[in-house]
């Protein structure tokens, strides 16, 4: 009657639950400097809080990144269904839409940067702090997912997992990237509001 | 007795305990043979050093505790209104906190020796009984909202607005003292700013030499001094890290944030005199200290807080200089009052810098 | 033969476990016979990775209690030149006098290696490790890969930590809340130059660490329990280490959050803490920051972090008082409540360690109310520990005498929290001994018996071998006294309003006559020190030459006394038994033993003779029946 890992049947498998885990972790840090940023507003008078112009640009790479979403629910449909080829192309493409998001955000961020009045010691000026925080940390983030989602694609390529475990690894990438993908519209979103 | 007696009594305890104890330890692994511990029960032992534990535990708090009552000026001899509110609520949580503390701590001990293992004997099957497990959720559920409910009243009433007919006094606080600003006749503060900030010419709170409100503010880095009776309202400022304000005896204490002013109001009730005569100390001085951790000289930043009365107060008052005439008279001539500063109106003056709220969460 | 079978199957199953495919090199060794190099360093068997931590934990423990006996020195002697501490301290001891910076290092470091890498690591990482997949009825941890990580991140914080001491501008000096600016501007004290820096990335590898822990022991406890194992059939320690780790999961990202912003300002230039400065002679650009921001995030992990201290040694408690008073820990479920209680009440209470710091004052009554309700489930748990001793067969081992004294200090320390709680009266005692009495009380000494307890108690288990009783009864009673001795007088201090952070108290009127304390403290802090070495040299000498132990030497009735003496790799030689019923039957009437293991079915239990044997449905695992029994009996 020895139970191990494998043996059982699971609600959610450990790694997945594992996974899921590790994104609570992330939200509670996203959560620690959105708050930050709430709380560091409510401290300054109307007048010191600098409401910077957030590009344009920042609509493109939502856009980006959620087709990025969309071609990753592809791979998993395909893997699920054991067409691989498809399946490896379609992930491999995502990381290459990873990189794009990057380069977008990368270019947003120099818009922001010139954008601003000079820098002059008496300015209130660290609400766009959080801006370049949140662009920082998030990009970081999706740094590492494109590395999962490049490995995974090679896995998914050279086939020599079980079925089974292509399929949950494919699942564990998605979750990790369709998480990203939430993270960074609320972000957006939160931008967008607290800067009208 | 004498406390270095006392003090040198016990060492010798504690040395004697340790050194028998280390020859213990040679039986215990060296000479099983003739240790003569070997046939001690460990569990009456252990039993009673619990009950012994408890019993001069207690007996040696109590006798310590009156050996250095005098000492405990947070609870004693409060010199403010709040004060002794705050003292009244200190002696009621501590009779509830000495209650539970001796009647748990003595049932634990009891406990453990009435119930210590002997042959033969077995435990009660005894998992769980509800109603004992409500009564006790309800007693310091009942007792606790109590002391929230006169807490929390207390708490707002301290730090609600100033009476009308205040005085104020600004504090600034940096690394290692405070300086103190009076507002002069006109009884308003003229603006300051961090980027004023002149040490040479002594303006070391960064007075706006340009505000007139501010030319007859009086800037001293000594004693504190304030009237008895009349409520003081103080705007705690720091320009580096942060301080506490603190004044052990008026029951007062709030950090000193840069960049963000603090406030607190008190009325003392008893002056320097009257405290030497209620304490028996001839030499008693209120003193103020800094109670949040700020560096190297964090514990010396000390000035002394002188209570008059009312009328005292204002004859000291009126023969200190304002820190204008003094600037002018030492440094007139060069004609730059203010540094010169990037972007003069985005500087962070305080509009309010009198006022009470406090102004962010 | 049956077992070599078995450890084979464990080793496919390994693989299937690797979360990635590179690890499976690595579970390879993981047989019976691995290199020394996979069996005692890069281990992935959760019991020597719990070992690890332990001895880790003990050396840091060491180090720190060391610490403190230093700067007690310079409390108790301020002016009076000890010429080894120019030895051992170079150039911040010139003439043997502690620099005022350094002592601030000295307590930061303390405060530091106490309460995050003594009881938060050593604690958690300890027993989470070791007991969680022992009790509950696992081989190992969900992903034993991400243990050994989380491990190896401890060690290397450990070491930047340590490291930090040696830089030439000193360790971190800012406390251990490193409030800025103090801590953002080397300006201000030299321990905010480079010892700052590593303390934040020492820390960031810490969190990363019990991140990895803390996400590994949920999993664990939610999906590898063995059959029959239902929540409310779970150990009490189980549940404790579970609730722990929830919050450290939920709290130490934000203080990741908190020292990354924290790390911006220093490095970058960033004002998200700081405004408004002028320091050294010059106006710093820093603008409309706040460092009541950074209290805010800080204590958002603070003060939860203060439960990871402590609930796992409340845990430990539970199991070591119901083994050794022989009776079921009373009121099961309610303890099961006030730790679920105490764990969701930590969250909303953070800000009572902010009452004086400029924070509006509305807020603070929020706060204080939810402080105060948090005595509640508190006082729960203290009476029922109290109550199981009651008409219980209390043996006296040096576990249970451990266990006895946590309740002790509990109560003394937690009762302080109430004054403290109290917005009002925190106006004067904020910054005193009063809370450096209270904390040292709840956290120095009731957790850290909790720490002696479950050593005492477990070491059968992990190493094989008893401790000497006669040892660890003299540790208990010398350590029992000495921290009453150090830390009540404390009090004292605090109701004469002496702060905390003081170099030397010679320097105010009102606060001098307390050196003769100050003295005593120190005289019973080194002795309290020394004492700690009958628990080292037991500790280590029980390790290799203690007597043999038998595999359950306190008849306890938890899975983990199931394993053989010395469990190897798989906890069980053959199946994992399953479980059927709850762990606390101890003394049951009727049953021949005084216990009754939870892994006899139902139909092997032995009977007093005479007894009438209640019917058991076979196939029905008996939840039900218990619970007659119970009200019956
Ligand atoms: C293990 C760690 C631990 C634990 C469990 C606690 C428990 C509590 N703490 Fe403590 N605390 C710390 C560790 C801990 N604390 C530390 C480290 C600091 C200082 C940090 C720093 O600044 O460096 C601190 C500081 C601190 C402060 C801030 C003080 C200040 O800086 O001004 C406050 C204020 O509210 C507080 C309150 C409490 C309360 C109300 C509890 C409660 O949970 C206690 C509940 C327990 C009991 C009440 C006892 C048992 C109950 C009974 C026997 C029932 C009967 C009781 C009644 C009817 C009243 N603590
Ligand atoms: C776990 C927490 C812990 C422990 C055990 C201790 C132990 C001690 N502490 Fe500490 N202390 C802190 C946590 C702790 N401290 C913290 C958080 C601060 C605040 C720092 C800051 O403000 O930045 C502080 C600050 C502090 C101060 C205030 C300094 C100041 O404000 O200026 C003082 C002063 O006397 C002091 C003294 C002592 C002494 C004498 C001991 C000891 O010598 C007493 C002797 C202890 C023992 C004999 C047993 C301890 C055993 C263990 C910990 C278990 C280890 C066992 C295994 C691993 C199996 N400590
Ligand atoms: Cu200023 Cu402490
Ligand atoms: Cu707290």
């Amino acid at each position: 009657m020895s139970l191990s890992i494998q043996e059982r049947k699971y609600i959610i498998h450990p790694h997945k639950f594992l996974m899921w885990l590790f994104l609570v972790t992330v939200t509670m840090a996203f959560a620690g400097w959105t708050s930050a940023y709430v709380v560091q507003m409510s401290f300054l008078r109307p007048e010191e809080r600098i409401i910077f112009q957030l590009p344009d640009l920042l609509w493109n790479n939502l856009a980006v990144i959620l087709f990025g979403s969309i071609t990753m629910q592809y791979t998993l449909w395909a893997t699920r269904r054991g067409e691989y080829q498809k399946a490896w192309i379609s992930m491999a493409l995502t990381a290459l839409i990873g990189v794009l998001f990057l380069i977008g955000q990368f270019e947003a961020w120099k818009l922001v940067a010139a954008d601003l009045p000079p820098v002059d010691a008496r300015r209130k000026d660290n609400l766009i702090a959080y801006f370049y925080l949140f662009v920082l940390v998030h990009g970081a983030h999706i740094i590492a997912a494109i590395i999962t989602a490049a490995v995974t694609a090679i896995r998914i390529y050279r086939r020599r997992l079980s079925e089974v475990r292509l399929v949950r690894t494919t699942e564990l990438t998605l979750i990790f990237w369709h998480f990203l993908t939430v993270i960074w519209v609320y972000l957006f979103v939160f931008l967008q509001v607290t800067q009208q | 007795m004498e406390a270095q007696s006392l003090i040198s009594i016990a060492q010798l305890l504690i040395g004697g305990i340790f050194i028998l104890v280390l020859i213990n330890l040679y039986l215990v692994v060296k000479l099983k043979e003739i240790d003569p511990f070997r046939n001690w029960k460990p569990h009456e032992i252990n039993g009673a050093l619990f009950v012994v534990f408890g019993i001069v535990g207690t007996i040696a708090a109590a006798i310590s505790y009156m050996r250095w009552e005098e000492l405990m000026l947070l609870v004693k001899f409060p010199a403010s209104e709040h004060g002794e509110v705050i003292d009244s609520m200190f002696w009621i949580t501590m009779a509830v906190a000495l209650f539970v503390t001796l009647v748990t701590n003595a049932l634990l001990f009891l406990f453990s020796w009435m119930y210590r293992s002997k042959p033969g004997r077995r435990a009660q099957f005894i998992p769980e009984n509800n109603m004992l497990e409500i009564v006790w959720t309800a007693i310091p559920a009942v007792v606790l909202t109590a002391l929230v409910g006169y807490g929390a009243y207390n708490w707002l009433k301290i730090f609600d607005d100033p009476p009308e007919n205040a005085i104020h006094i600004e504090m600034n606080a940096r690394q290692f003292d405070w300086t103190f600003r009076y507002p002069g006749p006109d009884e308003e503060f003229g603006n300051r700013s961090v980027s004023y900030i002149n040490d040479g010419q002594g303006n070391t709170i960064g007075l706006n030499l340009e505000d007139p409100k501010g030319h007859d503010d009086i800037i001293l880095a000594s004693d504190l001094y304030l009237p008895v009776g009349v409520p003081v309202s103080f705007t705690i400022r720091s320009r580096d890290v942060l301080h506490s304000a603190t004044l052990p005896h008026f029951r007062m204490k709030m950090d000193a944030v840069p960049g963000m002013p603090t406030n607190f109001w008190l009325t003392p009730t008893l002056t320097t005199e009257q405290m030497r005569e209620e304490t028996g100390n001839p030499d008693f001085v209120y003193e103020m200290s800094c109670q949040q951790i700020c560096g190297g000289a964090h514990w010396n930043m000390r000035r002394e807080v002188v209570v008059v009365t009312a009328e005292e107060y204002q004859k000291w008052l009126g023969e200190q200089k304002a820190f204008y005439t003094d600037w002018q008279e030492k440094f007139g001539e060069e004609q730059v009052p203010n540094p010169v500063l990037p972007d003069p109106k985005q500087i962070a003056e305080d509009p309010d810098g009198n006022n009470q709220e406090i102004s962010m969460n | 033969m049956a077992e070599e079978k078995q450890i084979e199957q464990h080793a496919v199953e390994k693989q299937e476990k690797g979360f990635h495919d590179d690890h499976h090199d690595h579970d390879h060794h993981d047989h019976h016979h691995g290199s020394f190099i996979t069996t005692y360093v890069f281990s992935t068997d959760h019991k020597m990775i719990a070992k690890q931590y332990l001895i880790t934990g003990i050396f840091m423990a060491v180090i720190g209690i060391f610490l403190s006996t230093l700067f007690r020195l310079q409390l108790a002697f301020p002016d009076t030149p000890f010429p080894f501490l120019e030895g051992l301290l170079g150039r911040w001891a010139p003439d043997g006098i502690i620099d005022p910076n350094f002592y601030l290092a000295l307590v930061t470091m303390h405060g530091t290696f106490m309460v995050f890498f003594v009881l938060t690591a050593g604690l958690s990482g300890t027993f989470s490790n070791y007991l969680i997949p022992l009790q509950c009825g696992a081989r190992d941890m969900a992903s034993p890969f991400l243990n050994m990580l989380s491990y190896w991140f401890f060690a290397a914080s450990c070491v930047i930590m340590i490291a930090s001491l040696f830089v030439s501008t000193g360790p971190a000096a800012g406390s251990w809340v490193i409030y800025p600016p103090l801590s953002a501007l080397p300006q201000a004290i030299p321990g905010s130059g480079v010892g700052m820096t590593m303390w934040l990335i020492s820390m960031t590898l810490f969190i990363a660490s019990s991140l990895m822990g803390g996400i590994n022991y949920i999993t664990t406890v939610l999906n590898l329990r063995t059959e029959g194992m239902t929540m409310m059939r779970m150990p009490l320690t189980i549940w404790a280490f579970f609730v722990t780790a929830i919050l450290g999961v939920l709290s130490f990202p934000v203080l990741f959050s908190a020292s990354l912003l924290l790390m911006f300002d220093r490095l970058l230039g960033t004002s998200f803490y700081l405004s408004d400065i002028f320091i050294g002679g010059e106006l710093l650009h820093y603008s409309g920051g706040s460092p009541i921001l950074f209290q805010h995030l800080f204590w958002f992990l603070g003060h939860p972090e203060v439960y990871i201290v402590l609930l796992p040694a409340l845990g430990i408690t539970s199991e070591v008082v119901s083994v050794n008073a022989r009776k079921p820990i009373f009121g099961y479920k309610a303890m099961v409540l006030s730790i679920l209680g105490i764990g969701v009440l930590s969250f909303i209470v953070w800000a009572h360690h902010m009452f004086v710091s400029g924070m509006n004052p509305f807020l603070g009554t929020v706060f204080m109310i939810f402080t105060l309700v948090i005595a509640v489930p508190s006082a729960i748990k203290a009476f029922n520990y109290i109550a199981t001793l009651y008409k219980g067969n209390i043996h006296f081992t040096p576990a249970m005498l451990f266990a006895i004294g946590l309740v002790s200090f509990f109560i003394t320390g937690g009762i302080t929290g109430i004054f403290l709680g109290n917005a009002a009266l925190d106006i004067p005692l904020h910054d005193t001994y009063f809370v450096t009495a209270h904390f040292h009380i709840v956290m120095g000494s009731a957790s850290a018996f909790g720490l002696f307890a479950g050593v005492y108690h477990w070491f059968p288990k992990m190493f094989g071998r008893m401790m000497n009783r006669r040892l660890g009864y003299i540790h208990f009673w010398l350590t029992f006294i000495a921290l009453y001795l150090v830390f009540f007088p404390m009090h004292y201090m605090g109701m004469g309003g002496v702060p905390r952070h003081y170099y030397s108290i010679t320097a105010f009127n009102m606060f001098e006559g307390f050196m003769d304390i100050q003295v005593f403290i120190t005289a019973a802090a080194i002795f309290g020190f020394l004492a700690q070495f009958f628990f080292l040299y037991n500790f280590f000498y029980s390790i290799f030459y203690g007597k043999k132990a038998s595999a359950n030497p306190w008849k306890a009735n938890t899975l983990e006394w199931t394993t053989p003496r010395v469990p190897g790799h798989g906890n069980w030689p053959g199946d994992i038994p399953p479980v059927y019923r709850w762990p606390y039957d101890y003394s049951k009437p009727g049953i021949k033993e005084d216990y009754l293991p939870q892994h006899i079915p139902d139909q092997e239990v032995e009977y007093e003779e005479g007894y009438i044997i209640p019917e058991v449905d076979p196939k029905k695992i008996p939840v039900e029946i218990e619970k007659k029994e119970i009200e019956e009996g």
